[in-house]
Order: C-alpha cells, then sequence, then structure tokens
C-alpha cells in the first residue's frame, strides 16, 4: 500500500514550505482577528457606540431628559454648537448631529453623515423613542420592545453567537480549507512540472494510489488545518463549539468539498503559475459569492440568491449551524450531503482529466 | 506499411551475454573511457542484479498532429549500454516513457526481458529511470528523497538505511544527506538523480540526458558511475544529443530521427560504415543539417 507513503511525503513537504503554511494557518488567524473585530459591533452592540452630537440649546428645556434618554440607549452623546456640531459630523468623527424645534409643533432634525446613511434609521428609531419619553409625563410609558436572537427549534437557550469572533470563525475555517485547496493543487502541477510525477508513474504503483495518497494528504491537512484554527478560536477568540459530533461532521464535510475542488483546481492550468492565478481567482470568487469576505446581509438580493451556489456559503452554514445556529441533523444534512458530494465529484473529474492528459 | 525491423550492417560489439574474457565489460570500457577506472564512484556504487534485455517492435504514437514515433523498433541486449542518439524531436523521450511504462504506444508493444511489457507493475519494479527534468523533492534532503523512492520501488526496510548511504555514496553527498535537496547545485541533483533511479537495484536503467547541465567534474562523476553500473551487467538505455556522451558510455548507439531507428551499430562500426571521420559526420549524415526548431 503505497497511498500512505505519497501522502506522508506530501504533508512533510507542505511543513517545510513556509509560504504554503502562512496560506493555510497564518492568513485564516489573520483574518478572523481583524473581521472578528469588526464584526463584534454587530453582536456586542454596547462596545462599539453610535456618537452622536446633540445641538446646545440652553434655553430648550428637552434638552437635558433628552441627552439623558439617549444616553440610556446606549449612545456616546456630546453637546455642541451648531457650527461645531457640523464640522465634527462632516470630519467623520460623530454619526450624526440632533437639532430638536419646536415651531408648528414639536421636531427633531437629524443630519447624518452620508457615508453612515444605513445607521440612520436605527438612530431616527432611537431619537424619537428619546424624544417622546423627554415629552410625556412619566405615568405615561411608551409600549415596550425586546429584541433577542430567534432561538433555533429545540435549541438551547445559548443558540447564538455569544461574541463577534463565532461569526467569523466559520467564514475562518473557509479561509483555511480555501488555502490548502490552492496550496495542495499547485503541488499537484508541481509535481508535473518537475518531473517527480512522471518518476511516481514510473514505479511499480498503481495510479489511483498516486492520486489517493495526494486526495488523503490534502484531507489530512484539511482537517488538521481546521482542528488547529478550532482550538486556536477557542484558546485566543473565545469561541465555544457547543456541539462537537455536529461539528465534526460538518468540518469533515468541508474538507471533503475542498480537497475535491482541489484535484479541480489543479487541472485548471498546466504550470504552478497558471494553477496558483486560476485557483485563487476561482477561490476569491467563491468566497465572496459564499460570505466569506462580504456579509451576505449587505449584497443585492440577486447576489444573495447566487450565493447558494457557492460551496463557502454551504460550508458556513454546515459550521454556523454545527456551533451557535444549532441546527438539528436535518437541517445541517441540507449543507453536508451537497459539499460532499461536490468533494466526491472534484476527485472524479480531477482523476478523469489527469488520466485524459496521461501526466 | 511498417518499416521492417533496423539489422545492424556493420560489426557489432557481441552482448555481455556473450563476451569472452578478453572481451568483457571492463576490458571494453576501458578501452573507450579516457578516466581512469577506479574511482569513488566505481568503489561505491550499489550491486544490481544481472541485466534483462528490452525490446521494442514498431511502436507509433501520435500526440495531436505531431507524429512521434513512426515504427521505432530496437533490441537492448542484456546487460549493454545502449545509446539514444538524435536532435530535438527526434521522438528520445517519447520512447523513453514507452520504455519507462508511463506513455502507451498507439501501435507496438515492448518487452523486458521475459517479463511482458513495462506497463506492469511488476515489470516497472525491474526497471530503474532517471528523467530528463531532476525529479527531485527540493523540499527534502538527500537522504529522504533516497528513502522515499526506495520505499516507493519497495526496497525492503531491512536493507533500506544501506540502500540509502549507498546512493548518497554513489552520488558522493554523504557530507549533504541532510541538507535539502532545493539547496544543491546543478551537477548535484543530476548526480542525486541518477542514485535515486537505482535505490531499488534495477535491471534496466534508462537515463534521459543523464549529464544535461552539468560542470565537467559532476559530468566525469556520472560517467564513471554509469560505466560502473555497466560493467555489474546491468542494461543501461542512454537517451543523449551529446555524442561525446554516447561514444563513452555505450556498447552500441541507435540514431533515431523521424521517430524511428536510422542506424544502430557501435560506435566504431558506424563510422567505418559511413566513411566519416567520427560520430558527429554520422550523425549529420543521418539526421542532415537543418535547424530543428520545434
Amino acid at each position: 500500500m503505497t497511498w500512505p507513503l505519497i501522502a506522508l511525503k506530501d504533508l512533510r513537504v507542505l511543513c517545510r514550505d513556509g509560504m504554503a503554511l502562512f496560506w493555510v494557518l497564518g492568513f485564516p488567524l489573520l483574518f478572523a482577528g481583524f473581521f472578528g473585530s469588526v464584526m463584534r459591533a454587530g453582536v456586542d452592540a454596547d462596545t462599539v457606540p453610535m456618537h452622536v452630537v446633540v445641538i446646545d440649546d440652553p434655553e430648550n428645556p428637552l434638552q437635558a431628559q433628552l441627552i439623558t434618554n439617549l444616553q440610556a440607549a446606549n449612545l456616546r452623546v456630546s453637546t455642541l454648537p451648531l457650527e461645531q456640531a457640523r464640522t465634527t459630523v462632516t470630519g467623520g468623527k460623530a454619526l450624526a448631529y440632533l437639532l430638536t424645534r419646536n415651531a408648528d409643533g414639536l421636531s427633531i432634525d437629524i443630519r447624518v453623515d452620508p457615508a453612515r446613511r444605513a445607521e440612520a434609521a436605527v438612530l431616527e428609531g432611537v431619537a424619537l423613542r428619546a424624544l417622546a419619553s423627554a415629552i410625556l409625563p412619566p405615568e405615561f410609558a411608551l409600549p415596550q420592545v425586546h429584541t433577542e436572537p430567534i432561538d433555533a427549534p429545540g435549541a438551547s437557550a445559548s443558540a447564538a453567537p455569544h461574541n463577534g469572533y463565532e461569526i467569523v470563525f466559520p467564514a475562518m475555517i473557509m479561509w483555511g480549507l480555501m488555502g490548502c485547496a490552492a496550496t495542495f493543487a499547485v503541488a499537484i502541477v508541481s509535481e508535473i512540472s518537475s518531473g517527480t510525477l512522471l518518476r511516481l508513474r514510473a514505479a511499480p504503483v498503481h495510479q489511483a494510489s498516486i492520486l489517493g495518497g495526494k486526495a488523503a494528504a490534502c484531507i489530512v491537512a484539511c482537517l488538521f488545518d481546521t482542528l488547529l484554527l478550532s482550538l486556536l478560536a477557542h484558546l485566543l477568540l473565545d469561541v465555544r463549539i457547543e456541539h462537537g459530533l455536529k461539528f465534526a461532521a460538518a468540518l469533515t464535510a468541508a474538507a471533503l468539498c475542498f480537497s475535491g475542488l482541489t484535484m479541480i483546481l489543479s487541472v485548471l492550468g498546466r504550470s504552478e503559475q497558471s494553477v496558483a492565478g486560476a485557483g485563487w481567482s476561482t477561490l476569491i470568487v467563491l468566497a465572496m459569492l459564499g460570505g466569506a469576505m462580504v456579509p451576505l446581509s449587505v449584497m443585492p438580493p440577486w447576489l444573495q440568491e447566487a450565493s447558494g451556489l457557492s460551496p463557502v456559503q454551504w460550508g458556513i452554514m454546515a459550521l454556523e449551524g454545527a456551533t451557535w445556529r444549532a441546527f438539528g441533523w436535518s437541517d445541517l444534512a441540507r449543507h453536508l450531503v451537497p459539499l460532499a458530494a461536490l468533494g466526491l465529484s472534484g476527485f472524479g473529474v480531477g482523476a478523469a482529466v489527469l488520466h485524459v492528459r496521461r501526466l | 506499411m511498417r518499416p521492417s525491423w533496423p539489422a545492424p550492417e556493420g560489426p557489432a560489439l557481441p552482448a555481455r551475454a556473450e563476451m569472452t574474457e578478453a572481451q568483457s565489460p571492463s576490458t571494453v570500457t576501458n578501452a573507450r573511457m579516457s578516466q581512469p577506472r577506479v574511482s569513488a564512484a566505481t568503489a561505491i556504487a550499489p550491486s544490481v542484479a544481472r541485466g534483462l534485455s528490452m525490446t521494442a517492435e514498431g511502436l507509433y504514437k501520435r500526440f495531436g498532429t505531431v507524429q512521434a514515433l513512426t515504427g521505432l523498433s530496437l533490441e537492448a541486449r542484456a546487460g549493454e549500454a545502449l545509446g539514444l542518439l538524435g536532435p530535438n524531436g527526434a521522438g528520445k523521450t517519447t520512447f523513453m516513457h514507452m520504455m519507462a511504462g508511463v506513455t502507451r504506444p498507439d501501435a507496438g508493444h515492448i518487452q523486458v526481458g521475459q517479463m511482458g511489457p513495462p506497463t506492469r507493475r511488476r515489470v516497472r519494479r525491474l526497471l530503474g529511470i532517471a528523467p530528463q527534468a531532476v525529479a527531485l523533492y527540493p523540499r527534502l534532503t538527500a537522504a529522504e528523497n533516497l528513502r522515499f523512492f526506495g520505499q516507493l520501488y519497495g526496497v525492503p526496510r531491512a536493507e533500506l538505511k544501506d540502500r540509502v548511504e549507498q546512493g548518497l555514496a554513489l552520488a558522493h553527498l554523504q557530507s549533504r544527506r541532510d541538507h535539502r535537496a532545493g539547496t544543491f547545485s546543478g551537477g548535484m541533483q543530476r548526480r542525486l538523480n541518477l542514485a535515486c533511479a537505482v535505490i531499488h537495484q534495477p535491471q534496466v536503467l534508462l537515463l534521459d540526458e543523464p549529464t544535461a547541465g552539468v560542470d565537467p567534474q559532476s559530468r566525469t562523476h556520472i560517467f564513471e558511475s554509469i560505466a560502473n553500473l555497466r560493467n555489474q551487467g546491468l542494461t543501461i538505455i542512454c537517451s543523449t544529443h551529446l555524442l561525446e556522451e554516447a561514444q563513452r558510455l555505450c556498447d552500441r548507439v541507435a540514431i533515431v530521427d523521424g521517430g524511428r531507428v536510422q542506424a544502430l551499430d557501435s560506435t566504431t562500426a558506424l563510422i567505418e560504415r559511413y566513411g566519416a571521420a567520427d560520430l558527429e559526420e554520422v550523425f549529420l549524415e543521418l539526421t542532415g543539417k537543418e535547424l530543428r526548431d520545434q
């Protein structure tokens, strides 16, 4: 049995390639560290409060109460004269300034930073509520609104990300897998161009053993990489993995999928340069489409629909389902099956093309 | 109509098995080689089993619009060193890949001794190949490269350590055993390339331009290593376009062009037959002087 021998050799070669290790391990961690800290804003809302400016008007009897109410809604509030407030907002140092008027009825003007109009709707709701609370008598209570992350059916109360890193964790795993896929695809074509594949094929080894060895090395590298990333994410970024078996199933399916993709990527060109270029281009498109670079929520509707075609999105959903989304097995299977199927198809297509080319 | 088997017209050297003591391989080689016979490479080359004959008959191969082989027939006798000389694009490498069992012919067949075609795995175990490109793993050390190819060819675990040491000695790389192959000079890589081809003690050795791009010192070392392997009875088929290489190493030379053998004989016999001053003149007579820019 020679495939383990070939697999071990490939893994040893990978371990000695510093740049490949960066793409497999270093880059996903950097990605998670950076985007995780960005995404914290979406989860830990109190950590990044909106900064607004209330126009200083000592004669306005509502000002003090308005400011108190805005602060109670977790906004950071400054009080400045109009000109200074305008400079602050146009300089990007505050989201908006608020000016209350009492001519022709009470109103509030909000002038928002043009680059942050998406947040204006949230601010409008908060400001309206703060103003209403300021003018209504204490005995008149506004209707209460309670917002909580939705519970998955049958899930425990903790079925929600408890920090931003848990949101980007699946994307980080995907980047690790994409690094593995690109690295091994280049390694396969490198064997062809350097002549070592010729030597392997001239050896008393079945061709299936050669391809099997390469596939095994890729799967092992993918699994090891994702397990190591998971451990580091748990230790360094406080990412929780509560559903171990489902998580293992998701990792295995994703590793299988990207190992199969490796075989397809390896036949996209005939030189290291062409495979590296075509491979990373393909993976980046899949990553963008699958939500591993830009959150799906900010994409236009047609692109959100198209994201369903990306295995990166299947992988992210499977990993989210196995971690904080708390999918049941049937929901999880909807993502695991396509991942595994694409992986196996990839092995078939790649092996067939390599066989036809008789490399 | 396929061409018939190219029968040698001039006097050929007897096959090594048929040689008398006076015509022993070392005697013939000594006469041909200008280098001293006793060398480090000679002293430490791994022992090999007796060579097998290798016969190719009526080989045809087409790649797209290019007809690479057009009925090539050739026999390497057991224990002889056979040179394949030809210009670029003559079909030498295609032929070598077929002999190694890597490429299948469109027509014709190859036989290794009585063992069958080289596409069979048990036959490939008897063959060693040093490809034209230096086929090594640059991130593995010299010893790791040798060990990997030894394991791939099924060298028993108990013998592997000794074989690796023998291979390192053959390549004269004992002091660099734990250095990565990627850090080696071209000559060192070529020597290791050859050592990897014989780590499993093959009976037929296929060499595709074994000294391409190396300095005279490494070339001399490789020549001596190959001559020593030949003297031990290994059958060697050596593809080259260096006439000096063919002259120094080979019992017989096949001049290949247009995908078939144009002439096959010993160097001396070929020179006599064509009334030429040297092998280069014979080569140009048979293959023409026009450039082969393909």
